[in-house]
């Protein structure tokens, strides 16, 4: 086993191995927390309707930073991974604690980056349970055993990065600084091969973005057509009529209705919380207008309610939001009406904020004072 | 250890065990399926450190018998750099989450991209070689 293991190996490489991990896991929690706050606000949660493109660069950050510490957490589980077969496997209780606690700590690491990298490949079957919630609970165990585990190693971690790097042996093989380079310039290569998705400049060199911002109907990408919600025959429906609600009543308007309506155009991301974004402009009325119509003002927050049934029918747009001149009701999109998968007749579109939210099909506008 | 340290520690230790009660109430809370995440945990564990590390280390060794000394550091690189893209390609180059009725959801010839990410470690590996082989000046 001596003979065979590599003489690379030493705590100054796990340490300086486990910072690079560290920093990488540590961008994505707080990325990750900040879109989930964004979708469940907690009471001291508010998020700013600008800068446009935040939300953009933080959900973007978030999968570029997961799908790269890929490699940094391999090379650091292998720097340790003789460590795994010790002999006794536990000495004391005290052991058998640090042990179970690495085991939380490795599991839901990788948990988090594999079951990140099938999310964005749309590839749910191997998961069988429901990513989001899943993704967000084993993110606080990753942040939790990361803490735990450095705080146990402290000593050791300390000691090795402070210490003069020994005389490397003469393998003829990578160096510890060589290792280093390779696993950071791997991590590297592999953000900017799916760093494209969102950097349109770089959308032809990131060869394994599940997203191309250049591909798509109407020039941007869809992330769930009309046909999978099953909302064809009611937005096509001449029947169709917008609901509006607030402190005015009940209003409904045709779409011959909104269209008369001033009209207003902005340019906007459509960023997805699988990392992925693209620029349009779109065109339609802006919910503040909407707002007054039904009788609210600037801090009145909308609800919007989809003909589609399900998790992604509503979305609540908060009076930040609401009266930002850039939120629109769209009914257009790059100079061409909306087509049925962005969202036709009508659909939501706000600055700094997931796609999820930027609700399609809309058939309801609810305006109210928020509770 | 100096005070400051131990109290980071402990700091670290504590903050740690309140986070990792917050995920578990989480987890056994969440209505999900737990039989599907603890397998999952479980497969992402053990497919990790009994199939893939093993699989380094078996293509380590290969690769330390058939290179020499002057070449190996190169191609130790360039074979880390290549099954890591492997790796990472793989769900895209399966295609599982491809569906017809959204033609703009992983629109590429993602086996192609991994070939030409290949193509391209191994050319400037080959480029490394070849410039290391020149006499210092």
């Amino acid at each position: 086993m001596k003979k065979f293991t590599s003489l690379l190996r030493s705590a100054k490489l796990t340490s300086q191995l486990g910072l690079m991990a560290t920093a990488a896991i540590t961008i994505c929690f707080v990325t990750g927390y900040i879109s989930h706050a964004i979708q469940q606000p907690p009471w001291w949660f508010t998020w700013p309707s600008r800068p446009v493109n935040l939300y953009r660069v933080t959900q973007g950050l978030h999968i570029i930073t997961g799908v790269a510490a890929i490699p940094l957490v391999t090379a650091k589980l292998w720097s340790v991974y003789p460590k795994l077969f010790r002999w006794p496997p536990v000495r004391d209780a005290a052991h058998a604690l640090e042990r179970a606690s690495l085991a939380v700590l490795v599991a839901s690491v990788l948990f988090q980056l594999f079951s990140g990298l099938l999310n964005i490949f749309r590839w749910y079957q191997p998961m069988g349970f429901f990513f989001t919630v899943a993704h967000y609970w084993t993110a606080w165990a990753v942040a939790g055993s990361v803490l735990v585990h450095i705080g146990v190693k402290l000593p050791i971690i300390q000691r090795a990065l402070r210490s003069k790097p020994r005389r490397e042996p003469v393998t003829g093989g990578l160096s510890r600084r060589g290792l280093i380079a390779t696993v950071a310039a791997t991590a590297g290569a592999i953000a900017v091969s799916f760093a494209g998705q969102t950097i349109r400049p770089l959308a032809a060199v990131s060869l394994l973005a599940p997203r191309d911002p250049r591909v798509g109907s109407q020039g941007l990408p869809v992330n769930g057509s009309a046909q999978a919600a099953g909302v064809t025959a009611g937005a096509t429906d001449p029947g169709y009529r917008l609901e509006l609600t607030g402190p005015n009543g009940t209003q409904l308007f045709t779409l011959q209705q909104l269209q008369a309506i001033p009209q207003h155009t902005a340019s906007l991301p459509i960023t997805c919380v699988e990392g992925w974004s693209a620029d349009a402009t779109w065109t339609g009325i802006r919910i503040r207008d909407l707002v007054a119509l039904a009788g609210g003002d600037d801090t009145f927050q909308v609800t919007v309610t989809s003909l589609q049934k399900g998790g992604y029918s509503q979305s609540t747009v908060a009076p930040t939001h609401a009266r930002d001149p850039l939120t629109l009701l769209a009914l257009g999109i790059n100079g061409e009406t909306l087509n049925l998968d962005h969202g036709y007749p009508c659909r939501l579109i706000a600055p700094n904020r997931p796609g999820v939210m930027q609700t399609k099909w809309i058939r309801r506008i609810n305006v109210a004072k928020p509770a | 250890m100096s005070t400051r340290t131990r109290l980071l520690r402990w700091l670290l230790i504590a903050a740690g065990c309140a986070a990792l009660l917050y995920s578990l109430a989480g987890v056994v809370q969440s209505h999900d399926t737990r039989l599907a995440y603890l397998r999952f945990l479980a497969l992402a564990l053990t497919g990790h450190e009994l199939v893939l590390i093993p699989l380094i280390l078996g293509c380590g060794v290969l690769l330390a018998r058939l290179t020499t000394a002057r070449t190996r550091p190169v191609i130790q690189a360039a074979a880390i750099a290549t099954l890591a893209f492997i790796l990472i390609a793989l769900p895209a180059i399966l295609g599982y989450g491809r569906s017809s009725d959204l033609p703009s959801a992983l629109p590429r010839d993602y086996g192609m991209g991994l070939l030409i990410i290949i193509a391209t470690i191994w050319a400037a590996a080959g480029l490394a070689l070849i410039l290391r082989r020149r006499p210092k000046v």
